[in-house]
């Protein structure tokens, strides 16, 4: 048979495949979070891929989310799986901590691959300076560095960023001693032309930056389909690491699928193709765990926590929002489903004392959390400041968004203790309200901040108290 | 009756033991016939009890009697994405969405209009009544010689403009309930603002005696005018209660709300102003073309308020509209806050910019010149009461620094003024009839206690709490000793529902009317008791007392269980009927009348990004004329959330839908609203101007005030940059084009 592949330039080397299901994949609007022995299975299925390298999770994101990423560390160490381990951090010390615990917790070295966008819109949007990012990457990547982790910086926007940006970016991660750069997340626009310049002109600013050793990983969405000719333009540029998911699985628009990438990969570069069957077995695997079962054969799983102080021990289904588990389960109905799709934050409740949207939080994923409702504020014996300053300011038309606000406020003085406007204008800018303009929900929690505090600033004089007590009259007729 | 306590409990809190949950199958074709409908799969679904389509409610309803043109479930042909044409009902939401999309629809899709353009200029799609056009309304009125007047005129301004439709988007999205009880009556609970015309449809389109079905709306979250007629779901869950004898509810998604719509008409419309030399106005002409969607909801009212509301509060000495509302394959459009009549007042407003720029005048010399007075008559025949509309120019004008800073903020700043008139309620009810428009009932408890049994929607604009005012106030009670239960047609007397900003003059009137029967009969057994002429006689803080000497007072319950002893059981009714004969004497002058109207100025500040093209809003002062305040916290209330609305509309807002009939963005990440870190500095200025027919003097306060925030966004925009924004919304890319096009 005539091969029309000739002529193609022959590639060198052996790009290392980390596979990003268990937490890009997550990330999926359309998936469930698997139960751990499901992501137990999926992580033996893919040292049978070739699999180099295997992301455990975002193990900042929750208790659950830890949990599961030990676990699956520890899965990894004791079954002598043939990988090294990595875990997702925002660029925050609190993040890069919990990779820390699981590195430790697991007995094995965990890379921490610690994200931040730097394209001009996300530093619009954020408020965020060169200078911040920079002091936010040195300082994580100095969290790591004394817990003696290995650091990954990824650049969540890279294709969007302009050169002399990314140049500051990389100075960062050689200066914080970064094994790696990590591009580029949404690829938006490029294509591989696109990707090989990128690559090329990040090598060589690594190089010029006396790093020539620091490597570079592709992990590029699937954005406008392209993502394996991308992940390939990647590689044939000479990234040291490819990422994939199960399925192309993943965040917006999806990844590169592994199933894919690890074929293409061994075409063109010095690696073994895996065995279809193994393939197969691995999509299988992943379908069942990241779709879930079928909402009528789901198996109830076993949930403890504590909602407003009491403890709480029910039976629900992995699909089961903490919303649904609120207001159906518990009763609990003062929190209002306003999108359920995370839009409008009229469902927000503390989890752990920070304010989470309960539409998009599954209830399996507060196993052991402390959850804070509205109602909480409500309780005897003393009314919160919050309701006291609400209920004053008139700071609510309909009051269909003020458990949201309330909460969301609740979760802001309890860390600040005397706001500015501009501090609660933004904590409650994801609780949408369309009655009011916010100016007297801004007021409210000002006021209620001085409440707090004793200082009252109108002795109250409140006019809607009914009539002394006086039953029936003087003669008590 | 706070409701900022985080407690209020809506519709979708209420929890019927065993209900069913329903959810509808919505057509993905922008028009299609419904040739058949299967259930077969979705009822073998465990958990399923029944679907419904067209067949199981046949009628046809709609909220003016004139024009009841929808299904609750089409049944022969879906008039745009998102028409119900099937409805489940299942054990538990999630089973309830999974039969819905088993439920097998065979539609033949049908040629569709999306655009105004086309609706003009495809007549055979037919959408019309007749099914020979896309019209559904056309209405051309001139009063005075609008040609000669333009003809003779010394300066004349003509522009094109265009208003793009917007959502309500209320955070509560539309809940129904329904269950039938084993006496046989039916009962359903919506997050309406017209209790009462749901109740009517419902019992025509069920083929049920009213005196079977009970509505009760529970406490609102929010509608500003997208729950103000009733909707198929009401019908469907009722329909889904009466036959499989469950208790059912209905929570429509998010995503349904955009579909479901009824929101501000997006409008097109070109308007001629003529003017003297002096700043005299001489004409106003203007031509509008309205996109009004699937269904007629209330288009022909729409029509009229595109062009009636226009005539005030600035003036010419002749006007003439012609509007045409048509039929496109979209989601139906119907009132907002401010209904049909937001859109042209951009345009005249904008309009009034551009004309004392070209005289030279000061735009708020220009309006002062043109101010209708009070206690006069419209050019179309409107009658006018009370008017602080010079006070409300006025207060602006010197709180923004108007004189000082006008022009003089630098280059990317800039001033705008723009003002409005609104309605307080309509003079004539949609169904024509002689009855009271308002009512209420009035309990006189001897714990002390008085409940107003009340007919209107609180929908957050705070309705219970201003009829408790006004009863605390006339009896001397404390607040706290005045209960209301309102919109539940078994309890309440009927009240017409929360729209047109009827609330505070009918319902308060009716309130009051009722307590002054009841402040009677305590008055006469207090002036006994205390030696007292009954005018001599102070209701204040729960005590009755002798004007003349404060010491000689009676507790108010006290005197409440006097008056029982004498009368037997206290309690009284009050109503409130329009005055007769408003409006002007032709086809339609009846539309627009009102007994009292509302006026309103704003000045916004901008500051405007040349590079980005992004705007924004830094302050917005805006006076409005209420008449009387009764509880000033709920006009300011009331200010504020309206120039926040308006401000969002001129800003961000679009509810835009492609040629496929699509909405492209229903979720409220891509539809935007302002968060709050999107909100201008709004300081609200009350003007009481004691309006004689309006409860102690008061008159409307919900919707005015959104009107004329959008041109002075505009007009603001113009004194920053220079350039005419004539198209809604002010985005970047408008602006950015605006800015080329000027260079």
């Amino acid at each position: 048979m005539h091969d029309w592949n000739q002529g193609q330039p022959t590639t060198r080397g052996r790009p290392r495949v980390v596979d990003e299901t268990l937490r890009d994949g997550l990330q999926s609007a359309s998936v469930v979070e698997p139960p751990i022995d499901r992501k137990v299975a999926l992580l033996h299925q893919m040292a049978r891929i070739g699999v180099d390298c295997v992301s455990l999770g975002l193990p900042a994101a929750g208790p659950r989310a830890l949990r599961d990423a030990v676990a699956l560390g520890r899965e990894v160490e004791a079954a002598r799986l043939p990988f090294t381990c990595t875990a997702a951090a925002r660029t925050t010390e609190g993040d890069v901590l919990a990779v820390v615990e699981v590195s430790q917790r697991a007995g094995r070295p965990v890379e921490v691959y610690a994200f931040i966008g730097s394209s001009p819109i996300r530093r619009y949007v954020e408020g965020w300076t060169l200078e911040l990012l920079r002091g936010r990457v040195l300082a994580s990547g100095e969290v790591a560095r004394r817990a003696g982790v290995p650091f990954c910086l990824v650049l969540e926007d890279t294709t969007r960023t302009p050169p002399d940006t990314l140049r500051a970016m990389f100075q960062a991660a050689v200066d914080v001693g970064a094994r790696r750069v990590c591009l580029c997340d949404t690829v938006g626009h490029a294509d591989p032309h696109g990707v090989e310049a990128l690559v090329r002109f990040a090598r060589q600013a690594l190089t010029e930056l006396g790093a020539p050793a620091t490597e570079l990983d592709w992990h590029g969405h699937d954005d406008r389909g392209l993502s394996l000719a991308n992940a390939l333009a990647a590689a044939r540029a000479g990234v040291d690491g490819v990422h994939g998911t199960a399925g192309g699985v993943g965040e917006r628009c999806g990844n590169t699928a592994m199933e894919h990438l690890v074929v293409a990969l061994s075409s063109e570069f010095d690696r073994a193709c895996p065995p279809s069957r193994a393939i197969d077995a691995y999509s299988a695997l992943a379908r069942a765990a990241l779709l879930g079962p079928t909402r009528f054969d789901e198996p109830l799983d076993r949930l403890t926590l504590h909602v407003n102080g009491a403890p709480v021990d029910v039976a629900t289904r992995p699909s089961r929002t903490l919303l649904e588990l609120l207001r159906y389960d518990l009763g609990l109905i003062g929190t209002k489903q306003g999108c359920d799709k995370g839009d409008c934050g009229a469902c927000t409740v503390l989890v752990d004392g920070e304010p989470v949207l309960a539409c998009l939080t599954l209830a399996l994923g507060c196993e052991g959390a402390h959850v804070t409702t509205v109602e909480s504020l409500n309780g005897a014996p003393r009314l919160d400041p919050l309701l006291d300053a609400f209920d004053r300011r008139g700071a609510g038309q309909c009051g269909f968004c003020t458990p949201g606000m309330l909460m969301a406020s609740k979760a802001l003085l309890a860390r600040d203790r005397a706001p500015s406007r501009q501090a609660i204008r933004e904590a409650i800018c994801g609780n949408l309200c369309r009655c009011t303009g916010y100016g007297a929900i801004v007021d409210a929690v000002e006021l209620a901040a001085r409440l707090a505090s004793g200082d009252d600033p109108a002795a109250p004089e409140r006019p809607n108290e009914p009539a002394p007590h006086r039953p029936y009259g003087r003669r008590g007729a | 009756m706070s409701r900022a306590r985080g407690d209020v409990r809506f519709c979708d809190d209420l929890v019927l033991p065993r209900a069913l949950h329903a959810k509808l199958v919505r057509s993905p074709h922008a028009h299609a016939r419904v040739r058949a409908v299967d259930p077969s799969r979705a009822l073998a679904l465990p958990g399923v009890v029944a679907v419904l389509d067209g067949g199981a409610l046949p009628g046809a309803f709609g909220i003016l009697p004139w024009t009841p043109d929808e299904l609750a479930l089409a049944h022969d042909v879906a008039r745009f994405v998102g028409d119900a044409v099937a409805a489940v009902a299942a054990t538990d939401e999630r089973t309830a969405w999974e039969a819905a999309r088993l439920v097998d629809v065979e539609y033949e899709p049908l040629p569709a209009v999306t655009t105004l353009d086309a609706a003009i200029a495809r007549p055979d799609v037919g959408l019309g009544a007749k099914g020979r056009d896309n019209v559904s309304k056309a209405v051309d009125l001139a009063f005075g010689d609008v040609d000669g007047a333009l003809a003779r005129a010394d300066v004349v301004e003509r522009g094109d403009y265009f208003f793009e439709g917007s959502a309500h988007a209320p955070i509560e999205t539309h809940v129904a309930a329904a269950q039938l009880d084993g006496g046989g009556l039916l009962t359903v609970w919506s997050s309406t603002q017209v209790p009462h015309y749901l109740h009517r449809e419902l019992s025509r389109v069920l083929e049920l005696s009213p005196a079977r079905i009970r509505v009760i709306q529970p406490p609102v979250g929010g509608a500003f005018g997208g729950k103000s007629e009733p909707f198929g779901h009401e019908l469907v869950v009722a329909k889904l209660a009466l036959v499989t004898g469950r208790a059912v509810k209905i929570l429509l998604s998010r995503e349904e709300e955009f579909y479901v719509h009824r929101g501000r008409h997006p409008m097109r419309m070109s308007l001629t102003l003529g003017a003297r030399r002096d700043g005299g106005l001489t004409a106003i002409d203007v031509r509008t073309d309205i996109d009004g969607g699937a269904y007629s909801s209330f288009g022909l009212v729409t029509t009229y308020y595109s062009g009636q509301l226009l005539a005030m509060p600035t003036a010419a000495e002749t006007y003439r509209f012609s509007s045409t509302r048509y039929f496109t394959n979209k989601p139906p459009c119907g009132p907002k806050r401010g209904h049909g009549s937001v859109q042209p007042r951009f345009a005249l407003e904008v309009a009034l910019d551009k004309l004392a720029e070209r005289l030279r005048l000061d735009p708020i010399e220009l309006r002062r010149r043109n101010a209708v007075s009070p206690h006069s008559t419209s050019v179309n025949g409107m009658r006018i009461t009370s008017c602080g509309y010079l006070e409300c120019l006025a207060k602006v004008e010197e709180a923004s620094g108007w004189r000082a800073r006008r022009g003089k903020l630098g280059r990317g700043r800039g001033l705008g003024v723009a003002s409005s008139a609104y309605i307080s309620g309509t003079n004539y009810p949609i169904y024509p009839n002689e009855l009271p428009q308002s009512a209420v009932q009035l309990k006189v408890d001897r714990s002390g206690v008085v409940t107003i049994f009340n007919g209107a929607s609180e929908i957050g604009q705070g309705t219970d709490t201003l009829l408790a005012t006004l009863v605390a106030d006339e009896l001397g009670l404390e607040l706290g000793c005045v209960r209301v239960v309102s919109a539940d047609t078994d309890l309440c007397p009927v009240d017409l529902g929360a729209y047109s900003s009827r609330g505070t003059l009918m319902n308060g009137n009716a309130c009051l009317m009722a307590a002054r029967a009841v402040r009677e009969r305590l008055a006469e057994v207090a002036s006994e008791a205390l030696g007292c002429a009954p005018g001599r006689l102070v209701f204040a803080r729960g005590l009755v007392c002798s004007s003349d000497d404060p010491s000689r007072s009676l507790p108010t319950d006290e005197v409440i269980r006097m008056a029982e002893a004498r009368h037997g059981t206290l309690g009284a009714t009050g109503w409130y009927k329009t005055p007769p004969g408003l409006g002007g004497a032709y086809r339609g002058g009846t539309i627009g009348a009102s007994p009292a109207y509302s006026f309103t100025a704003h000045v916004a500040e901008v500051a405007v990004d040349e590079a980005t093209g992004v705007v924004t809003v830094v302050k917005v002062w805006c006076a409005h004329d209420c008449g009387r305040a009764l509880c000033p916290t709920l006009v300011e209330n009331q200010i504020e959330g309206s120039v926040y609305m308006g401000v969002a509309e001129a800003l961000f807002e679009g509810h835009q839908v492609d040629e496929r009939g699509l909405h492209l963005g229903p979720n409220l990440l891509d539809y935007r609203i302002p968060t709050s870190l999107d909100v201008p500095d709004i300081e609200p200025f009350i003007v009481e101007s004691h309006d004689p027919e309006g409860p102690l003097g008061a008159k409307e306060a919900g919707e005015g005030p959104l009107h004329s925030s959008i041109p002075a966004v505009a007009n603001a925009i113009h004194d920053a940059v220079g350039v005419r924004l004539d198209a809604l919304p002010f985005s970047p890319s408008r602006v950015r084009e605006a800015l080329r096009r000027r260079a």
